[in-house]
């Protein structure tokens, strides 16, 4: 795939589901607007445009190769209001926080231990 | 008596060494093992301590509930330790259990006359939590600060403002707390937003989003409440608050036109967990149309990323809708960064993707265009050198649809591709047993078996294929070149009956092929069928009449049978048909060289007597006229002179050196004819001047910096030492050499 991006249906003005007769149609429609020897750089992508679509198989990998459209369909679930109250929890937990609660290092509880070696 | 005193003092040792075992693992943190081996020794006085301490350095390491088992079983040596008590106090007030929680506490505040540190706030915090706020400010033992801490916690509690604001990060952060229940968000943002303790910055993260957002700024409450979810902050209405905000910015955004800043914003959304379906409608929509927007602006990057997110949003909504169109545009995007292999993954997700019914079936992709997006992930998985990937997906598609040549022969192609050969022939036989007319599967397969010497079989899928006469041109040309090879295969091994039938089979598929006439000519030669074999010879030049290459095989078939007279003829004819004849005489000079001394590949040089490979002196002259006549026709060009030069090499090393001086006066300097010279020196045994010829271009060349030459000079002289005189050649003769007729 190149790496730039040109639908061949929307150089043409045409719809994806228009007919071959349409496709034509534009195409000489827009060669007589656009003539190569005063726009060649219009003409080479109406031309390039139309050899996407003017035969069934080049179509169809053109077709493939374009970008498809997409909505997400609607979802009625409204959201409520939000809530903006203080939590007692969160005071509580913040409380918590800043206590021997959420403490984790204990070290300087720990006590040696010794063994009394004449029990031996 | 002695021998029971004896049994007891080793009982005594042995608990001693368990005893000093156990210190070993207890001071190496397996508190474990220390455990397991104390426990037996418990009714001992220092054991039951040693116990206790153990039990309490693993509690420390061990979530609640098991903290709590271990924190009992502690105290159940040491019954009044306050450590133990105090941090079983800490287990139970976590938990919620305050009555247990406040018992603790309150042994622990006997037991040190509430002197141990941190108690008193904590007891404080106990009766804030249990609804005595009076008994909170009353609590024994309370410190200045402490009393500070409490205070500002009662008044947050009590909805009223805390004071202080400006005695550091965690007295802002209870005035905020403050300001925010007195409606003052403006007064609580400005506490909130100078730093974040780091122990509570998931709350200050929390409620600065609240009050930015109660300030209308919600770009800020936005960035706030994604940061307290990142710190860790789990309160369930944080969810459902980011998402009205989220809402509500993504629509302001997209009010006034920032389509990019919002789609940005959806991304960071895609990422984290989203409770509302109306969002995920949003954000989705945003993302494909920012992703749409970047591919036309040719940044397949930035789309390929919007599309991911959008597929993700899908993924966890799949109300939204069917996510095929995404993961189609995806594809694409990466398609056009040639990001084969995830380009791949996706259009197989895609074909993941396609619905069973037929009626669903309908409403996406026809059956065409499955096809092709199936096309597709293997092309893509092909270029990704994923070879593994595409074999498991033609598999796949092939236990749907068994009978499917197409997909058949592209398995096998791409096992072939993947060194997978037996496998690869294996699909090509079961192809040709469904359908045994195919002629691609036939003519792969033949080939696969004359690779392997698998005669037999590859000659009846010959014969096959020729019986059916194909009609397609590319089918018929290389059905040809396969029945060639086989007659190639039997001219070898003597085999003359088969060989001219297999070389005749192969000119009724390509008649205008010179090269198998001159092949059956060259059998006829064999069997003496001279006339016939003329017949083609003049078949064979009458269609390559211009083509240097049709009278050098000419040539050589007449060379088979030593017919001198003959080739000179077809010398005559070459010089009337082509135009390049300084071309023709080299090449037919070289050619009668080359099919002359056929010892000239098959042994060393240095082997043979005075270094010189025999050949017939009728053909030494002819060969020997046919170049003279190409440097008349040249007479200035140095290469051709040294072209000639290395072609006697192996033959005449006397002519070798007559000619590798006359490109020597045309071309003095040049490093390659000298590296040429110095080696034709050694041939003639002229050893010293060999060796000081290649000396010296070695210099020249490392002067001149073209240490590439340097070092094959030094690399001949070398090998010329070490008496390896074929090597020497190779490498001294590398820019003249002329590619060989004979094969």
């Amino acid at each position: 795939m190149a790496t730039f991006y040109e639908d061949p249906y929307q150089i043409l003005g045409l719809s994806r589901q228009a007919d071959k007769s349409a496709i034509k149609r534009a195409y000489f429609r827009l060669v007589r607007q656009y003539p190569p020897e005063r726009n060649p750089e219009m003409f080479k992508r109406i031309r390039a445009a139309y050899e996407a679509l003017r035969d069934s198989a080049k179509r169809q990998e053109s077709d493939m190769r374009l970008l498809q459209d997409w909505q997400a369909r609607p979802q009625k679930q409204a959201l409520e209001e939000p809530d903006l109250r203080i939590h007692k929890e969160d005071i509580i937990a913040a409380a918590h926080a800043l206590s021997d609660l959420r403490r984790n290092d204990w070290r300087e509880l720990f006590q040696a231990i010794r063994f009394d070696t004449t029990q031996k | 008596m002695p021998k029971q005193s004896q049994a007891v003092g080793r009982a005594k040792r042995m608990a001693a060494d368990v005893r000093d075992l156990g210190l070993c693992y207890f001071e190496a943190n397996d508190f474990d093992q220390a455990i397991a081996l104390w426990q037996p020794l418990s009714s001992d006085a220092q054991m039951r301590n040693a116990l206790a301490e153990a039990y309490f350095r693993r509690s420390l390491n061990q979530a609640d509930p098991q903290r709590l088992l271990d924190l009992q079983a502690a105290l159940s040596f040491r019954p009044n330790d306050p450590r133990l008590l105090y941090q079983l106090g800490l287990v139970y007030h976590r938990q919620g259990q305050l009555e247990a929680a406040q018992e603790r506490y309150t042994q622990v505040a006997q037991l040190t006359s509430a002197r141990w540190a941190g108690l008193a706030r904590l007891r404080a915090l106990l009766a804030l939590e249990m609804g005595d706020l009076q008994a909170a400010l009353h609590i024994e033992g309370l410190s200045r600060n402490d009393l500070h801490f409490i205070q500002m916690v009662t008044e947050v509690l009590a909805g009223r403002t805390a004071p202080h604001a400006h005695e550091g990060w965690i007295a802002r952060f209870w005035h905020g707390l403050g300001c925010l229940a007195q409606g003052d968000s403006a007064g609580a943002l400005q506490a909130f937003s100078q730093g974040k303790p780091l122990r509570i910055s998931r709350y200050q993260s929390y409620y600065q989003g609240v009050a930015a957002f109660q300030e209308g700024d919600l770009e800020q409450a936005v960035q706030a409440w994604h940061d307290a979810l990142k710190r860790g902050y789990d309160g369930p209405w944080l969810q459902h608050n980011l998402a009205i905000a989220r809402m509500a910015l993504l629509e302001r955004l997209l009010d006034s036109d920032q389509l990019e800043k919002a789609a940005e914003l959806a991304l960071i959304g895609s990422q984290i967990s989203n409770p509302s379906a109306r969002l995920a409608e949003l954000e989705s929509n945003i993302l494909h149309v920012a992703a749409q927007e970047k591919a036309r602006q040719i940044d397949w990057k930035s789309a390929s990323r919007y599309w991911e997110a959008a597929c993700t949003i899908v993924e966890a909504y799949p109300r939204l809708g069917s996510p095929r169109p995404l993961l189609h545009n995806l594809a694409l995007a990466y398609e056009a960064q040639e990001a084969w292999y995830q380009a791949a993954e996706t259009w197989r997700k895609l074909l993941r993707s396609r619905p069973r019914s037929q009626q669903v079936q309908n409403e996406s992709y026809s059956a065409e265009q499955w096809r092709w997006i199936q096309r597709r992930a293997i092309d893509c998985y092909k270029q990704a050198n994923a070879f593994q990937n595409a074999i498991q997906l033609l598999r796949n598609a092939l236990k749907r649809e068994p009978n499917e040549l197409d997909l058949r022969y592209e398995l096998s192609e791409i096992l072939f591709a993947n060194q997978q050969h037996q496998a690869a022939a294996n699909e090509l036989q079961r192809i040709i047993q469904l359908e045994p007319q195919h002629t691609r599967a036939c003519l792969h397969l033949a080939s696969y078996r004359l690779a392997n010497s698998q005669i037999e079989q590859a000659q009846e899928l010959l014969l096959q294929l020729a019986a059916s006469q194909p009609r397609d041109s590319e089918t018929r040309l290389t059905l040809a070149w396969l029945l060639n090879q086989l007659g190639q295969h039997y001219e070898t091994n003597y085999n003359g009956y088969q060989s001219l039938r297999f070389f005749q089979l192969a000119i009724q598929f390509a008649p205008d092929s010179y090269h198998y006439r001159f092949d059956l000519a060259r059998a006829l030669l064999r069997n003496e069928a001279n006339e016939a074999a003329r017949a083609q010879i003049n078949e064979g030049l009458r269609i390559g009449f211009d083509q240097t290459e049709a009278y050098l095989l000419a040539m050589l078939c007449w060379h088979r049978i030593a017919h001198e007279h003959e080739i000179r003829l077809i010398i005559a004819r070459a010089e009337q048909s082509l135009s390049d004849l300084s071309r023709f005489y080299l090449l037919a000079g070289s050619a009668l060289l080359e099919a002359s001394t056929p010892l000239l590949r098959a042994r060393d040089l240095s082997e043979l007597p005075n270094r010189r490979v025999p050949i017939a002196r009728v053909w030494l002259q002819l060969a020997h006229d046919l170049l003279e006549q190409a440097v008349r026709q040249r007479p200035n060009d140095g290469e051709l002179h040294a072209i000639i030069a290395s072609l006697f090499l192996h033959i005449r090393a006397d002519l070798s050196l007559y000619y590798i001086q006359q490109a020597l006066k045309l071309a003095p300097q040049q490093a390659e004819l000298l590296i040429l010279y110095g080696l034709i020196l050694e041939l003639i045994g002229d050893k010293r001047a060999g060796r000081e010829v290649l000396l010296r271009v070695s210099r020249l060349a490392h002067r001149q910096a073209e240490h590439e030459l340097a070092e094959r000079a030094d690399y001949v002289r070398y090998q010329i030492e070490q008496s390896c005189l074929n090597e020497a050649i190779r490498v001294a003769r590398t820019q003249f050499e002329i590619p060989s007729i004979t094969g």
